[in-house]
């Protein structure tokens, strides 16, 4: 009943030859400022209203005409109430994006999910994505190309040609150049409406915590298991988020860390394996492509977690095969109680 | 840009000191009633002894003059109430004034209408009492002078030392509410012959939900909550002791650094009076520009809703309050404007900035910038 007498906006907006929209608030607030075509309620006649019209109320938050709407539809008079009031009005036209922001951004917008709320979370966002190598970087353009307003990328190696075939943040003219350096300046051309800070070195015990707790949020695409278990503990410690991710061969996976939410890394491998254990790009092969999926992977789950909290996947490894094209969400156990960096006792 | 909350609203509620929230976190585990005979209950009751002397030493009373209350809605009432009762052999009248907080102005409505007689006294332009009006008031049947310490809007601050020798002299108990001042501003209570004083821990560092009222040692006082014999029979019901002992410790934090916050909270504020007078057009600043609390700002901007200022500010993280927060939403005009003589037109305008020791310079100057913005767009000239 309530939710029928609500309207958005939005909607008002689309077929604004439709609606009548009427002001509740005094006529001072009214003079300083209303919605564009609205009327005064307290001069209106309802009964007034041609047929063909819907009148909707609205008053500063969307509670009163709320209320009023519900006690004329209950005498048996058609109006609607315009949900949230006069303040999303001023959302709408006195948003933190600028307007070629709003340009840009209009496909993703459409989303219902995401919306002018959503875009406007992400600009306030701030995330860290640690190596700008094979997932770092579909990881960091799609982040960039979202419009996370603040980026920093940390990696203290240089391009090499050996990289090109799946790093692509970087190309053949920056041979040489630090990663870090090469993804600020491509990721700026990209979008020049975020901010992107270099780190022109590796992240390490020592300037791991300072670093991190700089950002909302950190995107492991590192490709070392020193450094996964490092960022894993540094972030546990500071209950920062985190979205792991590796790829090797054709297999690539992805996990988003919440701490004290979900299991952290430990919770699942416990220490470093033995050498023989763990593939290197160098070793074990890379294509691409699969790089590619994965990090872009990591991108949505960052994207999500700024705008969509509710689907916040709990606990859950994504893992895709290349070669057979199949993917899977493995749910892994609850937190390990015993675990050594997020357990009971920790 | 910075994108963290700034928070400009603390009149409504302060951040509690580290050290209020270390003290009260023991005491909310525990089982133990401070009522309570054995042994393993005298940790509750030591604890709200010890906020009681340091409670004293804020205000410049004995120990045996704290009562615990949940508020400083309580504490008025409490006040305000068993006065008139205690008293109704004596008269029937009291005297207030236009801005005070509405749990004293309801609390006297509601005693009107118990046959009381009640003088709300007008302020000044400043939001100030004329003593003179207080004196002409005084009438033979006056048993109460209820006039609050500072103002929770405009930050005007009452000549309580003239008003409270005045009642000592015709004979007559006066109480202020020290809500927005206590723990902010010197207060003693022997030497502005107060006798009864309201506050509330929340306001200075402590934790919602707990308060005390002052009642001076010879003061008769009725109950106003009835029921076990806590509090020596004066007020009932068993001791929030958590909130009480933080209360305790942001009282004696309150007063350890008191000038210190005092100097600091004065520039911040007068820094940011500047900049807003002298770069946004058609402002006024409420209230007094020396006489008021350290931290408090209030702004009447011309043809803007003070309401759809806060709701801009908002989407940026700054939190301030437009009018007072009692009553937005309520859709009236802030009555404390009324008595200081501003139209109702600009009263729509209403802005308070409430700031505290945590507040930096770089956030006063990001709010100044955004404020300017916000105010150019709001008027159309942007």
């Amino acid at each position: 009943m309530t939710e029928k007498l609500e309207i958005t906006l939005e909607k008002v907006k689309k077929n604004i030859d439709d609606y009548i929209l009427l002001d509740m608030r005094d006529a001072v607030s009214y003079r300083n400022g209303h919605i564009d075509g609205a009327l005064l309620y307290k001069d209106f006649d309802l009964s007034d209203i041609k047929v063909d019209k819907i009148p909707v109320l609205y008053c500063e938050y969307g509670e009163k005409s709320l209320a009023e709407a519900e006690k004329l539809s209950s005498e048996g008079i058609n109006v609607l109430s315009l949900k949230d009031g006069f303040k999303s009005w001023l959302a709408s036209c006195f948003t933190i994006l600028e307007k070629k922001e709003l340009e840009r951004y209009d496909r993703q917008m459409i989303l219902p999910q995401i919306g002018l709320e959503g875009q406007e979370k992400l600009k306030k966002a701030s995330v860290l994505i640690v190596g700008a190598g094979g997932l770092g970087s579909p990881a960091a353009l799609y982040a960039a190309a979202a419009g996370i307003g603040n980026i920093g990328i940390i990696d203290g190696d240089t391009v090499c040609l050996h990289n090109l075939q799946r790093q692509i943040l970087h190309s053949t003219e920056r041979i040489g150049k630090n990663k870090s350096e090469s993804a600020k300046e491509t990721l700026e051309a990209l979008n020049d409406n975020i901010t992107v800070k270099s780190f022109p070195f590796y992240l390490t015990k020592d300037n791991a915590v300072e670093i991190i707790n700089k950002y909302d949020l950190v995107i492991d695409c590192t490709d070392s298991t020193d450094l996964k278990l490092l960022i894993n503990d540094i972030c546990v410690e500071l209950r920062k988020p985190f979205i792991y991710g590796g790829a090797s061969g054709l297999t690539g996976q992805v996990m988003t860390c919440i701490p004290g939410k979900t299991p952290c890394l430990r919770c699942i491998f416990e220490d470093v394996p033995p050498d023989n254990g763990c593939f290197s790009c160098e070793t074990a092969g890379i294509l691409g492509a699969v790089c590619g999926i994965t990090g872009s992977v990591q991108a949505l789950e960052a994207v999500k977690y700024f705008t969509m909290p509710s689907d916040e996947p709990v606990g859950k490894m994504f893992i895709i095969d290349g070669a057979s094209l199949r993917t899977r969400c493995m749910s892994l156990k609850k937190r390990n109680s015993s675990c050594k960096v997020c357990g009971k006792d920790h | 840009m910075i994108l963290k909350n700034i928070y400009l609203d603390n009149a409504a509620s302060t951040l509690i000191y580290d050290e209020a929230y270390e003290e009260m976190l023991p005491l909310l585990k525990e089982p133990f009633n401070p009522s309570s005979i054995y042994s393993a209950s005298q940790n509750a009751k030591n604890a709200a002894a010890c906020a009681k002397r340091r409670i004293a030493s804020l205000i410049k009373c004995s120990d045996r003059e704290i009562y615990f209350t949940s508020g400083g809605t309580e504490s008025n009432n409490w006040a305000l109430i068993s006065a008139a009762e205690t008293l109704r052999q004596k008269g029937k009248h009291i005297i207030t004034q236009k801005t005070e907080h509405h749990s004293v102005i309801n609390t006297c409505k509601y005693l009107e209408q118990n046959g009381c007689d009640v003088t709300y006294l007008d302020v000044d332009s400043k939001g100030v009492v004329r003593i003179k009006d207080l004196l002409d008031s005084i009438r033979d049947d006056t048993i109460l002078i209820s006039i609050m310490t500072a103002n929770n809007e405009i930050g005007s601050i009452q000549p309580l030392k003239e008003i409270g020798k005045i009642a000592k002299e015709k004979g007559i108990l006066f109480h202020t509410d020290a809500v927005s001042a206590c723990g902010h501003i010197p207060i003693d209570v022997s030497e502005m012959n107060i006798d009864m004083l309201s506050a509330s821990a929340h306001k200075f560092g402590g934790a919602k939900g707990s308060g005390f009222l002052f009642i001076r040692h010879g003061t008769e006082l009725m109950p106003l909550i009835h029921g076990g014999g806590q509090q020596r029979g004066k007020r009932a019901g068993t001791e929030n002791v958590p909130g009480i002992a933080a209360m305790g410790k942001a009282a004696e934090i309150s007063l350890e650094r008191m000038i210190e916050h005092i100097n600091y909270e004065t520039n911040l504020r007068d820094h940011l009076i500047k900049r807003v007078i002298t770069e946004i057009p058609d402002v006024i600043l409420n209230g007094d520009t020396d006489n008021r609390l350290p931290g408090n700002i209030s702004f009447c901007f011309k043809n803007a809703d003070g309401e759809s200022i806060l709701i801009l500010l908002d989407r940026l993280g700054i939190c301030v309050s437009s009018g007072s927060a009692c009553s937005s939403g309520a859709g009236v005009v802030s009555h404390v404007l009324k008595a200081t003589g501003v139209s109702d037109e600009d009263a729509h305008g209403a802005l308070r900035i409430t700031l505290s020791h945590n507040n930096t310079i770089d956030e006063i100057d990001y709010f100044a910038d955004e404020l300017k913005k916000i105010l150019k767009r709001l008027r159309g000239n942007d």
